[in-house]
């Protein structure tokens, strides 16, 4: 990481000491002090309760901010879509990255499309805070479809991140009063079978959905572990590395696999439990294009009727290109791969498109 | 979390329609009457289509065009809303120019509080005049003009007096970081 120059530090320093400390993790005075601006609404604001001062708060919350400890973490809470979800140390912070994908995901559904079952059925794996399947549901009502009622359920491995999940969940439905959270719960699993498992005290998802008597579902969504070990070493902030939890970031897998195998894990076995479960759209987020076209491949092989890659950026639709069958919306960073069974395309509005037929060879 | 906004086409527009000439008489007369019925009569907000705008989170260069950034606060979602504000308010004003929504309401808010200096002066001046009479009906003006000019420091300037208070009550809010705050507002 380059040295920040002297100049900018001395600039902040002499505007407000407590800038030149949040600037050290921000580098750029202008996120800087929106930062500062949010620490020191919250100090104060939290003072208003506690009757304590506020402004030895707000060093303290400025100090650990110069260390790299996550914004979201002090905050106590990150907007995703336009809901607030509180975040805790131990769980992943949600991205809004993340979020412009579940949105634009929903949207895709057809308000016209009859064949959309009464009762739609989500799964959200690897779940964390909550935020998919919280979003989804407060998003899908919305698109006034054919659906009655959702049944979801949220799953994670961790114990801090199913009870963070469920505490957004009542938060939401006190605050917001969002009724379609009232079908949504959250579960604690392991994706993998106990025999491929790195932790074997977690008892496994399918066996948990048989004992919930719901083996069947419908849209499978995920924003699963997928970062390699190298990846996770190079490419991630010092926020990250050093303060979000490594198991929602970094795959556990058997030592020998290569690096991008590694960081890829996840996938198979979610395509493998959507076959198991008969679902009919899934959802997946990966970390950039190169790791889409490698998931879009293995969804090809587990033969989805259609397979889309989706990046950062989706406003217009003239940026569609193919990667060999493949079809690539929007600008940005590659996010999210999307695949459809046959009588689930007229959900989605893709009828006719598929990937299998070659009609949209390219 | 920031993004950039930006107009890159236009298309008809249906809300110039009511400033047509065909204006309804009524419309005009409203203005006449009080500034707080006058209020109910602000032009409606412009609606830009979807299909006219161009979104960017703030990543790389900008597209061209009337460009607004907006990274006021944490949601991205807000982000937006207020970007499209913005945006249509500063089209507005291109458009309609005196006669949009910010103007009237900056218009109506000036003489407000051109209307409240006039009374308040009215009301010092009267104040004072009172003084100036009851100091002299005193009388005993040369002997401690000290204790006089302080007395009439006091009450001849409220308006500073209160002025010095209202730092104070909004020191919990700590004025060091104010500034920035405003900074970044802007």
């Amino acid at each position: 990481m380059p040295r920040l120059p002297s100049r900018l530090v001395a600039q902040a320093s002499q505007r407000n000491p407590l800038l030149a400390l949040v600037l050290r993790t921000c580098r750029d005075p202008t996120s800087a002090a929106l930062e500062l601006k949010w620490l020191r609404d919250y100090a104060v604001q939290h003072c208003v309760h506690t009757r304590g001062n506020w402004r030895p708060l707000l060093f303290r919350l400025c100090a650990a901010r110069s260390r790299g400890y996550p914004l979201q973490y002090l905050l106590g809470s990150e907007f995703f879509g336009d809901l607030e979800i509180k975040c805790k140390p131990g769980v992943l912070i949600p991205r809004s990255e993340t979020a412009t994908a579940v949105t634009h995901f929903v949207n895709q559904f057809n308000p016209a499309a009859f064949n959309l079952p009464p009762r739609l059925r989500v799964l959200d794996l690897c779940t964390g805070t909550g935020c998919i399947s919280l979003l989804f549901a407060h998003l899908f009502p919305k698109q006034r479809t054919p659906v009655k009622a959702l049944q979801i359920v949220g799953v994670d491995i961790a114990p801090e991140a199913v009870q963070l999940a469920e505490e957004n969940r009542r938060a939401l439905l006190d605050q917001a009063a969002i009724s379609s959270l009232q079908n949504l719960r959250y579960i604690q699993a392991d994706l993998f079978p106990p025999e491929e498992s790195q932790q074997t005290s977690v008892p496994s998802l399918i066996g948990r959905l048989e004992a919930l008597g719901q083996l069947e579902w419908d849209v499978i969504l995920s924003n699963p572990p997928y970062i390699s070990p190298n990846g996770f070493n190079r490419d991630t902030s010092r926020s990250v590395r050093n303060f979000e939890p490594k198991l929602a970031l970094v795959p556990m897998a058997a030592n020998g696999l290569a690096d991008a195998d590694h960081g890829d894990v996840f996938y198979p076995r979610i395509l493998e439990i959507a076959d198991q479960v008969g679902g009919k759209v899934v959802l997946l987020e990966v970390a950039d294009l190169d790791q889409a076209e490698r998931v879009a491949a293995m969804a090809l092989r587990y033969d989805w009727e259609g397979v889309e890659i989706w990046r950062d950026e989706l406003f217009s639709h003239d940026d569609t290109k193919y990667i060999g069958r493949i079809r690539v919306l929007g600008t940005g960073h590659g996010r999210s791969v999307l695949c459809w069974r046959k009588a689930a395309s007229s959900w989605l509005r893709r009828d006719g498109e598929s990937n299998t037929t070659g009609v949209a060879s390219g | 979390m920031a993004f950039s906004l930006a107009l890159h086409r236009l298309t008809a527009r249906p809300w110039c329609l009511p400033y047509s000439p065909a204006f309804p008489l009524s419309f005009i007369r409203s203005f006449a009457l009080s500034a707080a019925q006058g209020e109910k009569h602000l032009p409606p907000r412009i609606v830009i289509p979807e299909s006219d705008l161009e979104e960017n989170f703030l990543k790389g260069s900008g597209p061209g065009g009337i460009v607004i950034k907006c990274q006021a606060t944490r949601s991205r979602d807000q982000n937006r809303k207020t970007a499209r504000r913005v945006l249509a308010e500063k089209l507005e004003d291109i458009e309609r120019g005196p006669e949009s929504r910010s103007a009237i309401k900056a218009a109506t808010k000036a003489r407000k509080k051109a209307s409240r200096a006039k009374k308040s002066r009215r009301k010092y001046r009267a104040l004072d005049a009172a003084k100036l009479d009851g100091g002299d009906e005193a009388g005993t003006g040369e002997v401690d003009p000290p204790a006089a000019a302080e007395h009439n420091d006091h009450v001849l300037h409220p308006a500073s007096a209160d002025n010095a208070v209202r730092p104070a009550a909004a020191a919990p809010t700590g004025p060091g970081v104010e500034c920035i705050a405003t900074q970044c507002a802007a």
